[in-house]
């Protein structure tokens, strides 16, 4: 005869270390400055470190003449540090919304996230505070992902029509990493993430999202269940958590004018119904970090700031979770380290942006890409929002992460990077769960990554 | 050359427009509108002192900054060496691109006879299919003209009239003219016609004189028309003809040479000059000792007797265009801090330079002058020089060695050259100011005042460079194209599709104090705008356009920029009638002013939005083939007097009553020019359909020489009929041109009856026909049917119907189809226009706020958007909403200023204006004077402003406000302003049709009575008002003395609770905020062209800069209210 005997999982402590604000808060005095000055800090910050790669890669003597771009004259090998720039026919014009026929219908928020700028024709040029050069990449690179924003070293020889024949181009490469602790003695402790929950959406189904929140919660599944849901010891949420009404309706109506457009405003409708969406959010994030600690990165839907970094969501806006300790309100991206486990990513927008830049559709190529530029964000402020940092560029990685992910993506995907100098990273693409039903764990011990899928009816369904 | 501008009559004045009478409009919009203020041409001497001024020493040798070497970069400049040429075996073909002439000691090689100590030389400038420069002295041609023989004179009396003409004109002379042994060279009669009348075959005595200058035939002409004593005779007064055709222009017409054509110097018949500066690597001689030295800068100076050079027809081989050199300059001074540059005392920093070959897209050559050291720039020449007056020398140096055909730029004429040669005047160099091919010519530059109804009065320059056509962008495109602003950065974002930069002169100073870098960042800057005038008139093909202009008309070059429409005319006229024996009398007649006539007709419109498809049927040329129907022509028109020498179907009576003999009878020249142009036009239109149909040997160069001529016929032949209604023209003759606006009256109503009388039930159509509008040359048509296809067939059918009825060659033509059509009123009316069944051409719209340029762009884009609502989108309730929608968002405060600007130009400054007459932009730029001399509007400048709200009464003038000083104080707009003035009449129209009953609605609903008013920053009460917090929530004031740390003063206590749902919406503004402020500052940086660049220059016209400087101030406004909150 069998007891029942009831085990009592206790959740895994964890230490937990925050440096968002630190990187990406943006300090009330930071505005209005000009955009060039952060082009000049992110050269200043990653210079040193694309002599050093090109140093290693190219022999110590590689760089003894470098020179400004304009100076570089025909014939000679010349090497040059600067900002690469992709001149692409199809970007769009910034001020679109002045130019466009307001009445035509334009194209769903939805699918924005899949729209390329680039093309058959683009040039991709180096440029320093000297001026621009057109590079002509050889055939081995030409398949290679480079978009505008990125720090780069490039050694070739002038031709006479004035542009760089490339021979090669280095970038920074993976930065030091710290080593990882040794494993817990109290078993393997995961992190888990999420993103695109967009609670109070009125067409979402709400059950996987209930599911999700009693399975973080421990409400689900049997003792192996729990065991298991007691190990995690972080939900991140990578944004897009409420829902922006506005958006959702413009997609419904076919992205037909409305009244409102033009006026940037939204409608009171709207406006009662993004505050129901946040209230929810409340709601359900009490909930969850009443049983769990929960860190809450905005997106690109959610009620914040629309320019990177996205400043933490503001706490009249969740009078109730936000009393707790356990909801800790987080920018995106996002830095902190868990364990020891150096956690770093964004809610999406920047990967969305690099993707319009490169043809292939390998997101997680491009992830993985940006780690090597040593920059979160390289696309900005080219097309992509984000503040006139005067001083610093707080998108340079400067440590590399155990863990990198972008949020709000299509699909589940993930890769284990090991770099030369023996850094081991996990990058992930985190979906949008509305759509996916998907959160994905990731081990703090082994950086393994497994997805959840609570896209079925509770318990049968769920792979672990 | 001599110049001609036009002189404005004594009434004359831009704001006389409405009070101008009729005067009927040629023919369509394409028209090129003549002036009706053109000057009578007059010789005017402007012939240099003497032809042998020497070329002053040169300076001593040039230093340049850093290693480089200037005779290398010099030796770079050249054009391609000249081989060595034969006199007896080659030939020397080239293209003309200018001639003049100069009196000089005669040639006694050239004399043949003569034994003038002085002669006319003309003097032609070209460029060899191998880019070799070329001017060919040609000798032996004499000016002349005609007289009317009194009666009864004979050849007798020849040697007599000479002598007494001889006598009084030597006494006229000025001393040094009078110097010429004989000034009346050859007298002889002839036989010929007046071109003024129909003469009924009979022709007349002429006396044809020969005078030794050109100058002496306006004082010949003086002196014929006060009156002659004859021996035997007495006093005679005479009549002159073609005594006002300038040298130049009389050599080309009687030696059939057409502007920019091909001429060759056959083997055997020329000499070459001495050896050039060009060559001197070569052989030092040149071929004959005795030959004289080079008197030019060009490669190869020939000498030549006139009749020797053969003209060829711009045809075949002879079409194409050679590669001419081209110089685009620009230059950038130093500044002081509000003052605009003054030669006298800034200096120049740099020139920049693109020298390009005529159709080649690479510059051949990118330099830039600087002064102190600048850092190399990759592609371009970097020269620095310690001192500007060994730039200046080396710029000179660089000028003659480069020898352009052309010079370009942007504002060159009325800026960079007088500027450069002003700053060459304050540094005593005495060499600089000879910058043409002829050597020891002074260029000099002359105040001209320059006013045409084409391009309204500018303050001209005018400036002589021998050989060069001088080629300003900003001339052509404010010829060419009716734009708002004609600053190179606005007409850049016209034409090229980019921004570019503008930087301020303040800034330049501070660039140029710098260091190399920031020399060189000022370089760069100065290299694109010496660029982008060269991409313009590649992307507008103004050379090619303009040189067949120039092959149609058969004028030089240079007179299709410097001169009116009328010599155009001129010259096709002289060619044609010294072909049929005619002569041209000088007219003096000066239209009287009142003389009035009836324009074209206007069919009233039945006002409406039809769903229906409207046929549009227009006559083909009409103005031309009215002239070629009914033979109207100087030599047709016949004397009311002599009306009974005629049968009466020899003649045909117009309906003003006069008359004009047919054709059969004999054929008048205009016709004949007409139809000459036009067959011309169809060929060329032909050719191009050729060119095209090659396939892969399409060659777009000689495709768009035949559209360029293409072009220039049909403007020719629509501004004949201009030409002889201009009321101060050279040949005006009112009997014309009222006669064909007459014709076409008659004909528009004639067609609308006969198409309302065919196409009807009665004759078994399925609906009636009727004419909803009618103006100058078309009728538009509703046949009743809602299917496109059929109202297109009914349309082709009542066109072939109607031109039945009238007589060859005019053509009524339908083309096009409006479905659905909006017909506001007269001349106003949009529609989305068809030529085929399948899918729409385009949107097109008539005298629609969407093209007018005085109004703000508000208002344009309303209509515009509207519009697209209504016809494309089928949706007038959409362009209802969204007309609400930003009449509210005007009222509201929430309205992008740079929508609301206008801008007018300044034609004359405000002490010009009469007292009493005050104008908002004319005040307006003299108060903008006295804050700032630094920016304020120059005469010709077009001012931008926007209504301010001003006390009640006030005038509109007190009302103009500059945007950036509005914006920067915060300035309430005068909304109420724009609704009256600029939205209320327009939307009303617009909407009229389509909202009969509930149009007020519109203008008066709920969407209005919402205001939101700006608080101003300075001035009034604003010093004695104490400023509280209000609730951000409800907008009470919160207590005084609430406390002040933030998240405490965004709300009061009732709103508290709700504290989240308040900051969501504001959130939602900040974020708005936020995206503008980095669209602009990115849109901007695109701009500057480099990420590492501050952004320095963007143009204070460019609506950028308006929504720049306000997303600055919105964020910092945003964020300060979002700050409490608290974090």
């Amino acid at each position: 005869m069998a007891t029942t005997k009831r085990i009592i999982a206790e959740r895994a402590a964890s230490q937990f270390e925050d440096h968002n604000r630190d990187i990406f808060g943006v300090q009330p005095g930071e505005l209005p400055h000009q955009f060039s000055n952060l082009y000049f800090a992110r050269l200043n910050a990653l210079r040193p470190r694309v002599e050093a790669a090109a140093k290693a890669r190219w022999g110590a003597t590689a760089l003894e003449n470098v020179v400004k771009v304009l100076d570089a004259v025909p014939d000679a090998t010349t090497v040059a540090i600067g900002t690469l720039y992709r001149e692409m026919k199809g970007k769009p014009d910034i001020m679109e919304d002045s130019t466009r026929d307001v009445l035509e219908k334009r194209p769903a928020e939805s699918e924005r996230m899949f729209t390329k700028y680039c093309g058959e024709d683009d040039v991709l040029l180096l440029e320093d505070d000297s001026g621009r050069l057109a590079l002509k990449l050889p055939e081995a690179l030409a398949d290679t992902i480079f978009v505008t924003g990125m720090v780069a070293c490039v050694r070739g020889k002038l031709s006479e029509k004035g542009e760089l024949v490339v021979d090669d181009v280095c970038l920074p490469g993976l930065g030091p990493q710290r080593p990882l602790g040794p494993p817990a003695a109290s078993g393997e402790r995961f992190v888990a993430l999420v993103s695109g929950l967009h609670i109070g959406h009125r067409t979402q189904d709400m059950l996987p999202v209930q599911l999700l929140a009693e399975h973080l919660t421990g409400q689900l599944g049997c003792d192996e269940d729990h065991r298991l849901q007691s190990n995690i010891v972080r939900l991140i949420i990578a944004g897009n958590a409420s829902t922006n009404p506005a958006l959702a309706l413009a997609d419904a109506s076919g992205g037909e004018w409305q009244p409102s457009d033009a006026l940037k405003r939204m409608a009171p409708t709207d406006q009662k119904a993004l505050a129901q969406s946040v209230r929810t959010l409340d709601q359900f994030l009490t909930a969850v970090s009443s049983a769990i600690p929960v860190d809450l990165m905005p997106g690109s839907d959610d009620p914040c700031n629309f320019l990177l970094p996205q400043q933490p969501f503001h706490t009249s806006l969740l009078p109730h979770s936000s009393q707790l300790a356990t909801l800790n309100l987080c920018t995106n991206p996002y830095c902190c380290d868990v364990d020891g486990v150096r956690i770093v990513g964004s809610a999406g927008q920047p990967l969305d942006d690099m993707q319009r830049y490169v043809p292939s559709d390998d997101r997680l190529a491009t992830l993985v890409r940006s780690l090597e530029f040593q920059h979160l964000a390289p696309t900005a402020p080219d097309a992509l929002g984000c503040y006139p940092f005067e001083r610093r560029d707080p998108f340079v990685i400067n440590e590399c992460p155990h863990l990198y992910f972008a949020g709000n993506q299509p699909r589940f995907e993930s890769k284990a990077v090991i770099g030369p100098e023996g850094q081991r990273v996990r990058v992930v693409l985190v979906p949008d769960f509305a759509k996916e039903h998907t959160c994905v764990l990731v081990s703090l011990d082994t950086l393994e990554c497994t997805p959840i899928s609570f896209a079925g009816l509770a318990g049968d369904s769920m792979v672990m | 050359m001599p110049p001609t501008f036009n002189k404005r009559p004594a009434d004359g004045g831009g704001s006389a427009d409405a009070k101008r009478p009729a005067r009927p409009r040629p023919d369509d919009d394409d028209d090129e509108g003549l002036d009706a203020d053109e000057m009578i041409e007059e010789e005017e001497d402007l012939m240099m002192e003497d032809g042998m001024l020497p070329m002053p020493e040169e300076d001593e040798p040039l230093v340049l900054l850093g290693q480089a070497d200037m005779a290398k970069f010099e030796r770079e400049w050249r054009r391609p060496p000249l081989p060595a040429l034969d006199p007896a075996v080659d030939s020397i073909d080239f293209q003309q691109i200018e001639a003049d002439y100069s009196n000089v000691p005669s040639a006694p090689e050239f004399a043949r006879g003569s034994t003038e100590p002085k002669e006319a030389v003309i003097r032609i400038f070209g460029v060899t299919q191998g880019g070799h420069s070329v001017c060919a002295h040609v000798h032996g041609f004499k000016p002349y003209f005609y007289v009317r023989a009194p009666a009864g004179f004979t050849k007798d009396g020849v040697p007599g009239f000479k002598a007494a003409l001889k006598a009084r004109l030597k006494a006229a002379l000025p001393a040094k003219d009078g110097q010429q042994s004989e000034c009346v060279l050859h007298c002889d009669t002839v036989t010929r016609q007046s071109i003024m009348h129909y003469a009924f075959k009979e022709s007349a005595t002429f006396i044809r004189i020969v005078v030794a200058l050109p100058t002496m035939v306006a004082t010949a002409r003086r002196l014929l028309e006060q009156g002659l004593p004859l021996p035997g005779i007495g006093s005679v007064t005479f009549e002159t003809f073609e005594s006002n055709c300038v040298f130049v222009m009389r050599y080309m017409v009687d030696r059939s040479i057409v502007g920019c054509n091909w001429l060759t110097l056959p083997a055997g018949t020329w000499r070459q000059r001495g050896a050039l500066s060009g060559g001197s690597d070569g052989d030092p001689g040149g071929s004959s000792g005795d030959a004289p030295k080079p008197a030019t800068h060009c490669q190869l100076e020939i000498d030549i007797w006139f009749a020797d050079v053969i003209s060829h027809q711009p045809e075949g081989e002879w079409m194409r265009i050679a590669p001419m050199r081209i110089l685009s300059f620009d230059i950038e001074c130093s500044g002081r801090p509000g003052i605009f540059p003054e030669p006298e005392k800034d200096a120049i920093i740099q020139i920049a330079n693109h020298v390009t070959l005529q159709g080649s897209t690479q510059p051949v050559l990118k330099n830039i002058f600087c002064l102190k050291e600048t850092a190399p720039i990759s592609g371009a020449q970097v020269l620095a020089f310690e001192t500007e007056a060994e730039m200046l020398r080396s710029w000179h140096q660089f000028v003659l060695a480069c020898d352009a055909d052309i010079l370009t730029g942007y504002n060159i004429g009325n800026f960079d050259l007088p500027y450069l040669l002003g700053r060459a005047a304050t540094l005593k160099i005495g060499s600089f100011p000879y910058l043409g091919r002829v050597k020891g010519m002074v260029t000099k530059v002359k105040e001209k005042m320059f006013q045409s109804k084409q391009t309204g009065s500018r303050e001209m320059k005018e400036i002589n460079i021998e050989g060069r056509v001088q080629f300003d962008v900003m001339t052509v495109l404010m010829r060419d194209y009716k734009l708002s602003s004609y600053s190179l950065n606005a007409v850049c974002a016209h034409f090229l599709g980019e921004q570019k930069e503008d930087v301020h002169h303040s800034i330049i100073s501070e660039l140029q104090a710098g260091s190399p870098e920031t020399r060189r960042r000022l370089a760069v800057y100065c290299l694109k705008d010496a660029y982008l005038p060269q991409r313009l008139l590649q992307k507008l093909m103004c050379i090619i356009n303009y040189a067949e202009m120039a092959r149609v008309t058969g004028v030089p070059l240079s007179y299709l920029l410097t001169r009116g429409q009328q010599i155009k005319v001129m010259s096709q006229l002289y060619r044609k009638a010294k072909s049929l024996g005619l002569l041209l009398p000088v007219s003096s007649r000066k239209g009287a002013e009142g003389e009035k006539f009836e324009g074209a007709t206007v069919i009233d419109p039945i006002k409406g939005f039809y769903p229906d498809p409207i046929a549009t049927l227009d006559f083909a040329s009409l103005y031309p083939s009215i002239m070629m129907a009914h033979n109207l022509c100087y030599s047709t028109l016949v004397r009311r007097s002599e009306l009974g020498k005629l049968n009466p179907d020899e003649y045909g009576k117009s309906p003003t009553g006069d008359c004009f003999v047919k054709a059969s009878t004999h054929k008048g020249i205009l016709p004949q020019i007409l139809e000459e142009l036009l067959t011309a036009r169809k060929k060329a239109k032909a050719d191009m359909k050729a060119e095209k149909a090659k396939g892969k040997d399409f060659d777009p160069l000689t495709y768009a020489v035949y559209d360029g001529r293409q072009l220039a016929l049909k403007i020719s032949a629509n501004s004949v009929y201009g030409f002889t209604g201009a009321q101060v023209g050279q040949l005006p003759c009112l009997e014309i041109s009222s006669t064909v606006t007459a014709y076409g009256r008659q004909m528009i109503d004639d067609t609308k009856a006969q198409v309302e009388s065919h196409f009807n039930r009665a004759n078994g159509y399925e609906h009636d026909a009727i004419v909803v509008y009618g103006d100058t040359d078309s009728v538009m048509i509703k046949f009743g049917t809602s299917d496109l296809g059929t109202s297109m067939k009914l349309a082709q059918e009542a066109a072939d119907r109607v031109t039945k009825t009238f007589l060859n060659p005019i053509k009524l033509e339908f083309e096009k189809c409006y479905h659905p059509y909006l017909l506001m009123n007269k001349k106003r009316y949009a529609g989305l226009l068809w030529t085929n069944v399948e899918k729409y051409d385009k949107m097109d719209c008539k005298g629609i706020e969407t093209a007018r340029r005085d109004n703000c762009q508000l208002i344009r884009e309303i209509m515009d958007t509207s519009l697209k609502a209504i016809l494309i989108h089928s949706r007038p309730d959409l362009a209802v909403a969204y007309v609400k929608q930003q009449i509210s968002m005007l009222l509201m405060n929430e309205m992008d200023m740079s929508k609301l600007v206008i801008t007018k130009a300044l034609t004359k400054t405000s002490d010009q204006y009469a007292v009493g007459n005050k104008q908002a932009h004319v005040e307006l730029a003299a108060r903008i004077k006295k804050r700032d001399t630094n920016l304020a509007p120059k005469v010709g400048d077009r001012v931008p402003y926007v209504m301010i709200k001003a006390a009640s009464g006030a005038k509109a003038w007190e009302k103009a406000e500059d945007p950036i000083y509005v914006l920067e104080n915060n300035i309430p707009l005068d909304t109420d302003w724009y609704m009256e003035h600029q939205l209320q009449e327009p939307i009303k129209r617009l909407f009229e049709p389509i909202l009969p009953d509930n149009l007020d609605s519109l203008l008066k609903g709920d969407h209005t009575r919402k205001i939101k008013k700006a608080m101003p920053t300075t001035g009034g009460l604003m010093g004695f008002v104490a400023v509280t917090q209000r609730c951000l929530g409800c907008k009470a004031s919160l207590p005084a003395g609430a406390p002040t740390t933030e998240g405490e003063a965004a709300l009061c206590a009732a709103c508290k609770p709700n504290e989240g749902d308040v900051y969501l919406a504001k959130l939602q503004q900040h974020a708005n905020c936020e995206r503008l402020y980095w669209q602009c500052f990115v849109q901007c940086q695109r701009v500057t062209g480099g990420s590492y660049q501050d952004i320095i220059g963007i143009a204070r016209d460019s609506p950028l800069y308006m929504q720049m400087k306000k997303a600055q101030k919105d964020l910092k406004e945003a964020r300060e209210m979002l700050a409490r909150f608290g974090v």
